[in-house]
């Protein structure tokens, strides 16, 4: 990346974006390949939010024509295109957002031909994503991917719900970048050179500059030292009696002789600074349990030839935390700016720096015998060993927040469903408020599965729904209360026809959920409400879905952020959205 | 509002508002007068970040004050592009000006990470963006437009915040109206001045409270409507100066009375509530 020269057209093209995922995420963006499902609103705004940021190339999959009701749904549609390809006719318009972008279409043979007959080479697309597909074509579709570990978004716009399924076999979140992070500063396991760095500071042959000047960091640290000795303990100070202790200690230090007679008044920002951060400063570093869990997990344990480099890498950093690191995680490098004098804080940073450096610099010799061991390092192209060294130190910087992804496949849904909604109690009265019955299942889930769900559960049910409506498909091959408009004389026929609708709706529901229990969680309200949406798509909601979804996919691409785990459903109606994992 | 003060819910005209930064996301409907409106949630948003200036001047520690420094002391004194030349974020030989002035000042401390990049973003206040965030925030707003529109639905109520950087993240709740919001509420709004003040104190105080632009200042005194101060016209300028001299016994302005503020700056009068206080009082005050 040029220092002093100008940006290039692209990096000012795509500066707004490069500033949060940085030039290598963006050189994978351009890497990527994605295939699309489907040729509707839907399809087409999430390409849209891909189009946009520079995706290298889409293959758009349709075998049916522009009608009419496209364009009232679809704003990438004009009239004008009636009775073109659906695919042939998004696609252009897509290719006009950004002329960097590569991008294909498949109108003939439909997807579940396609599928029947595998010539289709799936394989060589990074994500899959569905827009409103069938269930069936949609089973078969997502069994192809996951034996191929292809990942599959599964997008749904349904009137004014919106649902996003991720499958996976197995997805590495590399940089996860969260949002709020505790600087890894390791008081309670100090840096040697910290300690002869802060041990070469004496608090009472200081001049008064170098009082006022003292790094919050080296305060604390002092602090810590002078209470370990008074109660002879190593750690840090724990309940409130010891952080009361520290804080007087604390206090003891900020008082300095040169100033008490005239700087009575005088505020001192570092100390102030230095009680203000303690919570952040005094906790205990250890190896997250997400971490451990990587270092336990069969594909770690397990590492061959054949494995992902994430795996390598993996390992390379758990005989790094068995050795040298003793229990911990290579250092951060990275020291929160504080109240001090430039060469104080450079200092700091230069001692933080040059042990994260030195941890990375094993991890990577590590890593080179790994690879060697497992015969991998000498078919390694000399381009990929060249950028080995800047992987690990990606690897290092993120190290805390490292994670593997998986999702079951969309073919066992259906049992999933099944277990979760078993969690639900008999006695939930119909006339009790919907976010009741939710915090209750909410409640059990929570007991069932070990798992932190803590959401606002009131979207569970409206999933199952949209399973009945793609049931009642397969019978009636169309939707509920999906059928053509009828003129005003005939209005009452199409109430009638909705609420006979309802009933096979309900019907179903009761047939596929055999259980007395399971019924009563089917709300009747969500299904009258699904019967009145009849399939349509609401371009807003399209466009809702279709933004998180291309983020989703850019996600699972870049290595970058962590992806949904693993259902979205979204609500309109009271602008909500609910994760849960299926 | 009406004589009950009630809202007259005819008059309400709905305020959809988004904005996005980065990954994150806010929306919300505005009804004046039944839900909670911007002033309400004012002092909400986080105050800006500003370097203090002798970090600026004296100890930089990161990059970011190496480049405030260069657009905030040495490009004034400088003046590289000419007189009257100001910082023109989009100008790539400004920006390359400061990289290079920035880097020799960092250099000099051994402060590492100036690039043209994290310059131009230090001195435009760059917010990063993406299309898939708008695209989310965007529909929302859309969709509670459609929902006014075709009133199929219940609208949004009334603050929705979304975060996509970890998995999705979407929280919808209805901030806490103000009771005495100045915006939306009806309740007047009280202002403590000495009682030996002159009128012009009392103009200079709501102007800058409530940045006001050219106020129209009207009260009722014994039952009869009386125009304190206007500027619109150049007659009732005239007429209204000599108010200001005054002190606000000679106007007439007792304990206790509602003036009716109007403004260019505001969309209805504000109801303004005079309270006296004796000279003792404000200086303890103070």
């Amino acid at each position: 990346m040029s220092n002093i020269s100008g940006p290039d057209t692209k990096q000012i093209q795509y500066d707004r974006q490069l500033r949060l995922w940085g030039d290598h995420g963006q050189k994978a963006l351009e890497a990527g390949r994605v295939c699309l499902i489907g040729a509707n609103a839907l399809s087409t705004e999430i390409l849209k939010a891909l189009v946009l940021p520079g995706l290298g190339s889409f293959t758009i999959i349709d075998h049916q024509l522009v009608t009419l009701e496209d364009c009232g749904s679809n704003f990438f549609v004009h009239p004008s295109m009636i009775d073109q390809p659906r695919a042939r006719v998004t696609c252009e318009l897509l290719k006009q957002l950004n002329p960097d972008v590569h991008g294909t279409y498949v109108d003939k043979p439909s997807i579940d031909d396609l599928l029947k007959q595998n010539t289709f080479d799936f394989a060589q697309f990074n994500v899959v994503i569905t827009a409103n597909l069938p269930l069936n074509t949609l089973v078969t579709l997502s069994t192809h991917l996951w034996s191929l570990k292809i990942p599959l978004l599964v997008a749904r716009a349904y009137g004014f719900i919106g649902t996003i399924r991720l499958q996976v076999v197995e997805h590495y979140i590399i940089e996860a970048h969260p949002d709020d992070t505790i600087p890894d500063l390791r008081l309670d396991r100090p840096l040697k050179s910290f300690v002869n760095h802060c041990n070469s500071v004496d608090f009472n042959s200081l001049t008064r500059e170098q009082h006022l000047h003292m790094p919050s960091l080296i305060i604390l640290y002092k602090t810590l030292q002078q209470w370990q000795k008074q109660t002879n303990r190593i750690d840090i100070p724990h309940t409130r009696k010891e952080r009361d202790e520290f804080k007087q200690i604390l206090e003891q230090l900020s008082h300095h002789s040169v100033y008490d007679v005239s700087d009575s008044n005088k505020s001192l920002e570092n100390f102030d600074e230095a009680k203000r951060v303690i919570p952040s400063r005094l906790v205990n570093t250890t190896i997250p349990s997400a971490i451990n869990n990587l270092f336990q997990d069969r594909s770690c344990l397990e590492l061959s030839n054949q494995s992902h480099m994430f795996w390598f890498i993996i390992n390379a950093m758990k005989l790094f935390t068995q050795n040298e690191g003793q229990g911990l995680l290579p250092v951060r490098g990275e020291v929160p700016d504080m109240i001090t004098n430039t060469s104080s804080y450079v200092k700091l940073v230069e001692i933080y720096q040059e042990q994260a450096k030195k941890d990375c610099e094993t991890i990577h010799n590590y890593l080179i015998d790994l690879l060697k061991q497992h015969n991998r390092f000498s078919t390694m192209s000399s381009n990929e060993a060249a950028t080995l060294h800047e992987l690990v130190h990606t690897y290092c910087k993120n190290a805390t927040f490292l994670n593997v992804m998986r999702t079951a496949s969309i073919k066992n849904e259906d049992d999933s469903l099944k277990k979760l909604i078993e969690q639900i109690p008999l006695e939930s009265s119909s006339d009790e408020s919907e976010s009741e019955v939710s915090w209750y299942i909410g409640l059990r889930l929570c007991d069932a599965f070990y798992e932190k769900f803590n959401r606002y559960p009131g979207e569970f049910p409206l999933y199952i729904g949209l399973r009945l409506c793609d049931a009642f498909y397969e019978k009636f091959n169309r939707y509920p209360g999906e059928f053509p408009l009828s003129t005003n004389d005939e209005t009452n026929s199409d109430q009638r026809q909705l609420e006979i609708d309802f009933n096979d709706l309900k019907q179903i529901g009761r047939q596929l959920l055999n259980s007395d229990r399971q019924q009563s969680s089917i709300r009747e309200n969500i299904l009258q409400e699904l019967c009145r949406y009849g399939a349509s798509e609401l371009h807003s909601i399209s466009a809702f879905i279709g933004g998180c979804c291309a983020q989703e996919a850019i996600k699972l691409i870049t290595h970058q952020y962590t992806p949904v785990d693993n259902v979205l459903v979204y609500n309109g109606i009271r602008q909500s959205a609910n994760v849960f994992k299926l | 509002y009406d004589e009950n003060n009630q809202v007259v819910p005819t008059s309400i005209i709905p305020l959809i508002d988004g904005g996005t930064e980065g990954f994150k996301g806010n929306a919300r409907v505005i009804m004046h007068g039944y839900t909670s409106c911007i002033e309400c949630t004012l002092d909400l948003f986080p105050p800006q970040v500003n370097f203090p200036q002798c970090t600026i001047a004296n100890n930089p520690r990161l990059p970011e004050h190496c480049v405030e420094w260069v657009t905030s002391i040495l490009w004034p004194k400088e003046k590289p592009f000419g007189p009257d030349v100001n910082i023109d974020g989009d100008s790539i030989e400004h920006i390359q000006w400061i990289v290079e002035h920035a880097t020799k000042r960092a250099n000099e401390h051994n402060i590492t990470g100036i690039n043209f990049r994290f310059t131009q973003g230090v001195v435009k206040r760059v917010i990063p963006a993406v299309a898939s965030t708008n695209a989310v925030i965007a529909s929302i707003c859309a969709t509670e437009v459609f929902k006014l529109a075709t009133s199929s639905v219940l609208l949004m109520n009334n603050y929705t915040m979304f975060n996509d950087i970890e998995g999705i993240y979407m929280l919808t709740y209805p901030p806490e109206k103000r009771e005495d919001c100045p915006i939306c509420s009806n309740v007047p709004v009280r202002v403590q001045i000495n009682e030996t003040a002159k009128f012009q104190e009392l103009v200079d105080q709501l102007i800058e409270k409530y940045q006001l632009i050219a106020p129209l200042i009207c009260t009722q005194i014994d039952g009869k409507s009386k125009t304190l101060y206007m500027t619109s016209t150049k007659q009732m300028l005239e007429l209204t100066k000599p108010h200001l001299r005054m002190t606000l016994q000679e106007l007439g302005l007792a304990n206790g009375i509602e003036l009716l503020v109007g403004d260019p700056a505001r969309a209805s009068s504000m109801r303004v509530i005079i309270s006296l206080t004796s000279s003792m009082e404000t200086i303890t005050a103070k």
